[in-house]
């Protein structure tokens, strides 16, 4: 079977009355083509397909995940599941089912699965604006179909469409990096994106080493999508609400007045769905507005514990277990200069292109270490004059954007490479006034 | 299911590939969580499909369906085959893969109680009972336990004649106590941060003892509340097994992996510093650093009969005595690296495309103790117990927290220390390496996440190893 709005229909009739239950069908190719110096070296597709279904039967609830959408399959997952519940302990806290809610409505796009050599001459494009430098990165395409449905009458479904290139170039020194992500597979110009690596590449060849310290930097699209992504996470889930391990005081003024932070599914054009694991309808949550810290992303068991409803931000799977809620469709406002302005007025300082292996070493700071990467460049009077090796930092990202600490953000907003966590961020570039970087190249 | 494997290979050979395999593997998971004295999440899960892979001149083509009918199966024999012929228009080198022998053979983790076979109230029970004695430490704001396990069975299928059953079984948990106060969160994880997991059956849960050590952890996590921060400078440091296996995983491990070393995951997981041409002659570290990538260890959490190539698990040594000496590979990076192969290619279920995975690498032991290193130590800190790791693209530069640490003063434990870190650059820290602690105090520890390539693959690895001092070495890094 592969349509999920059957899978769902008949994983419900199967269970009638006999166990109160909710199921999310989501079927679709996903596939993805990787390259490495220069060549295909991975190249792999399958029909993704899961059901996920919980029962909930006199106060015990079991969830149940399979791979096969067949009759047969469904049969067995639906008695499985009756099976499990009836065995389970009892959930105290046991939110319940959603209630029938409209969606918002998705914005139409080009829907259109490409081929195995549309993504192939992708990449080859890309490696064609810089022949003479080592390429490396993926071509990736999705179209997942996802259904929901539960016995209290909730039905929601919808199509989420991802076309993802992450590429860079590498000198012998040096190596820049470009990002795309986008619901819409035509507006891929993986020409573009290879221009883009092979510039900062040629600008970062043969780095030097600077001393560790606090700088004034630029952090690129990327970078900032990390910081996003990570205060969102930490700060705005409802798991680190419910477990005392949120910074976020709501209303107070905890960032910089250009701040300001949504999630909103929407809004991003249909590289996720509209509804939550649990059917909740995502609603436009504001995280931060102008520097005054908002209310956080709940599911309903989140919610249920802190005494208010979901506001449609279950995530799937054991990250339910590990965030609870959290937002996963993050918009950081942009401001009115452009990256090369946000330079300009750095007297020395260091542009950053994207962060690696971040990791959070106190989740009510967001301290979080990691290291510069596919780009780290000197500034000096308002121009990069050379790259850096990379960096590491040790930094808290809530002091990142704390009031004073964000001097400009650029007006170019895009989907940016986040190296923790599952969301979806789009965000500017950001000229901040402090940053520490804890280690260089010499430890 | 080994007519199904056998469909995919024959499909994706007759569209033209020169070489094909093939995997149905069927998985199930189960995983049991209680927080704070109730349950918290109740999940099994069971994937099912095949995989197939095809190579058309030096291109990999891969394809999976969940659909198990020959149809399915030679659906994704014809798909592969049409994927490595569009990887073929942006070819690499030519490639011959490494010679293995054909294998006919079945292979079972060796197992005492089937983990899908114990009560789930049981489960539950314990994770009720464990979070519930934690929640009632002074300062105790958060306890979570969790218990997983896998029952994976594979039926492998080469154009070149092997046909492999295997059945493997893992299974483990882990629980922690968190401490909040005064804007600052503490942790205290056993046996270690994310539990600790092995090929085995239930006995590995009962054999960890949980309830043992509910105490310790509550205590603990509220006492680093008050502990002094960890002091920044360069000591002589520690480290418990835990933390010690975690830092082979993430500044061996990663680094010798071929693929890596060839450049193939340049874009996502990064390179690695070791100069291949360097291969026998690099020192790695002291003549301490003695590193095996051993598939054969019974019990620990990367062990099995064959890879996914159908290449059988061996003993690769790694390091000798601080000078670098061996890789992961599989078929394809070993040909182009001249090295023999490892047997070191999984793939995460069937919708994977094997690639090169450590096994497991671990650090051999020495001829001390952890008593005895403590007590030779003027000036340190010991840490233990990971709790944050970020390391670079090329695996040097890297910089580990751990829950808990002691000060050592003049051969004795004293003070304990709040939010340790330590930094360093790789060589430079094994070759720092004097002493470690010996077969009594080695342990085959597990990770169950380690994440790899794209798309993402979640990989299960071990790390055997004891507690080991290295010298003079950057702590107390803070922002």
């Amino acid at each position: 079977m592969t349509d999920p709005i059957a899978v769902r229909n008949q994983v419900l009739e199967r269970i009638g009355d006999r166990a109160d239950a909710q199921v999310v069908a989501t079927i679709g190719p996903s596939e993805l083509t990787r390259f490495a110096n220069s060549f295909i070296h991975q190249n792999v597709g399958e029909i993704r397909s899961s059901v996920v279904l919980t029962v909930i039967s006199d106060g015990r609830v079991a969830e149940l995940v399979g791979s096969s959408t067949s009759d047969a399959g469904l049969a067995r997952l639906v008695e499985q599941g009756l099976e499990l519940v009836r065995i389970s302990p009892i959930d105290s806290d046991w939110p319940g089912l959603a209630s029938p809610a409209p969606l918002g409505e998705m914005p139409g796009r080009d829907e259109t699965e490409p081929t195995p050599q549309y993504r192939a001459d992708a990449v080859k494009a890309f490696l064609g604006a810089g022949p003479d430098l080592n390429g490396a990165g993926f071509c990736s395409t999705e179209r997942l179909e996802s259904a929901f449905g539960n016995t209290k009458g909730q039905m929601a479904d919808g199509v989420a469409t991802r076309t993802v290139f992450d590429g860079i170039l590498r000198t012998d020194t040096s190596s820049g990096s470009a990002h795309h992500c986008s619901s819409d597979v035509r507006s891929l110009d993986a020409d573009a994106l290879g221009r883009l690596a092979y510039e900062r590449a040629i600008l970062g060849a043969d780095p030097i080493t600077i001393e560790t310290g606090t700088y004034e930097v630029v952090l690129g699209h990327d970078a900032m999508a990390e910081v996003v992504m990570e205060i969102g996470l930490y700060g705005f889930g409802g798991r680190s609400v419910v477990d005392q391990e949120s910074f976020v005081d709501p209303g107070a003024n905890q960032f910089d007045r250009a701040i300001t932070i949504v999630d909103d599914a929407l809004a991003l054009g249909g590289v996720n769905y509209a509804f939550d694991v649990e059917g909740t309808p995502k609603e436009r949550v504001v995280l931060v507005d102008a520097g005054v810290s908002g209310e956080p992303c709940h599911s309903r068991r989140t919610g249920l514990r802190m005494g208010v409803r979901s506001n449609g931000y279950a995530p799937a799977g054991d990250l339910g277990e590990w965030y609870g809620g959290g937002p996963m469709d993050i918009i950081l406002a942009p401001g009115t200069k452009t990256v090369d302005e946000l330079i300009g007025e750095v007297e020395r300082g260091i542009y950053v292109a994207t962060f690696n292996y971040c990791r959070c070493l106190e989740p009510l700071t967001v301290e979080v270490t990691g290291l510069t990467r596919n780009g780290t460049f000197l500034i000096e009077n308002g121009e990069i004059v050379r790259g850096l090796t990379n960096m590491r930092f040790t930094q808290s990202f809530v002091e990142a954007l704390a009031p004073g600490n964000v001097l400009g953000l650029s007006n170019d907003p895009r989907f940016g490479h986040a190296d923790a966590g599952p969301a979806y961020v789009r965000a500017p570039a950001a000229r901040l006034a402090r940053f520490n970087f804890t280690g260089n190249a010499d430890g | 299911m080994f007519e199904i494997s056998d469909e995919g290979v024959a499909a994706a050979l007759a569209s033209g590939a020169s070489y094909a395999d093939a995997r149905v593997v069927i998985r199930r998971e189960q995983a049991v969580s209680g927080r704070n004295g109730a349950i918290e999440g109740l999940r099994e899960s069971e994937s099912a499909g095949v995989g197939v892979r095809a190579l058309v001149g030096s291109s990999w083509g891969f394809f999976a369906t969940e659909d198990l009918t020959a149809v399915g199966a030679r659906m994704a024999g014809r798909q592969a085959a049409a994927i490595a012929l569009a990887s073929s228009t942006v070819p690499g080198q030519a490639l011959e893969l490494a010679a293995v022998p054909a294998v006919v053979d079945t292979y079972e983790t060796p197992h005492m109680e089937d983990p899908f076979e114990v009560s789930l109230t049981e489960k539950a029970d314990l994770a009720i009972d464990l979070t519930a004695a934690m929640m009632s430490g002074a300062d105790v704001t958060k306890a979570v336990a969790t218990f997983m396990f896998w029952d994976t069975e594979k039926w492998f299928v080469s154009s070149q004649g092997s046909r492999i059953h295997q059945h493997i079984v893992e299974s483990g948990g882990g629980m922690s106590a968190v401490a909040v106060k005064g804007g600052e969160s503490q942790v205290r994880s056993y046996p270690q941060s994310y539990g600790q997991f092995e090929t085995g059956g239930y006995e590995v849960v009962r054999d960890l003892a949980f309830a043992e050590h509910t105490g310790q952890l509550a205590d603990e996590a509220a006492a680093l509340l008050r502990a002094d921060q960890c002091p920044a400078g360069e000591v002589d440091l520690i480290l418990d097994g835990s933390q010690l296996s975690l830092q082979i995983h993430e500044s061996v491990g990663h680094a010798i992996e071929l693929d890596r070393i060839l450049g193939w995951e340049a874009a996502f997981a990064g390179t690695s510093f070791l100069p291949l041409e360097q291969l026998g002659s690099f020192r790695y570290g002291s003549s301490l650093m003695n590193i095996t990538a051993d598939a054969t260890i019974p019990g620990a959490l990367g062990t099995y009969g064959y890879d996914d190539e159908g290449t059988p698990a061996q003993n690769v040594t790694i390091v000798d005595q601080g000078v670098w000496k061996g890789v992961l590979s599989g078929r394809d990076s070993a040909a182009i690296a001249g090295v023999e192969p490892g047997g070191m290619v999984r793939g995460d279920g069937y919708a994977r495309m094997p690639m090169v995975r450590m096994t497991n690498v671990g650090l051999l032991p020495g001829d001390s103790s952890f008593d005895e290193i403590v007590a030779d130590t003027k000036d340190g800190i010991y840490m233990a117990t990971n709790r944050s790791w970020s390391i670079d693209d090329q695996r040097l530069n890297f910089q580990f927290g751990t829950e808990i640490g002691w000060e050592i003063k003049n051969g004795k434990l004293g003070r304990m220390l709040r939010n340790p870190t330590y930094t360093g650059i790789t060589p430079t820290f094994w070759g720092s390496l004097d002493r470690l602690a010996g077969p009594d105090e080695w342990v085959h520890w597990g990770t169950p996440n380690c994440g790899k390539g794209q798309p993402m693959q979640t990989g299960h690895t071990g790390h055997s190893a004891s507690p080991g001092r290295f010298r003079n070495v950057r702590v107390g890094v803070t922002g």
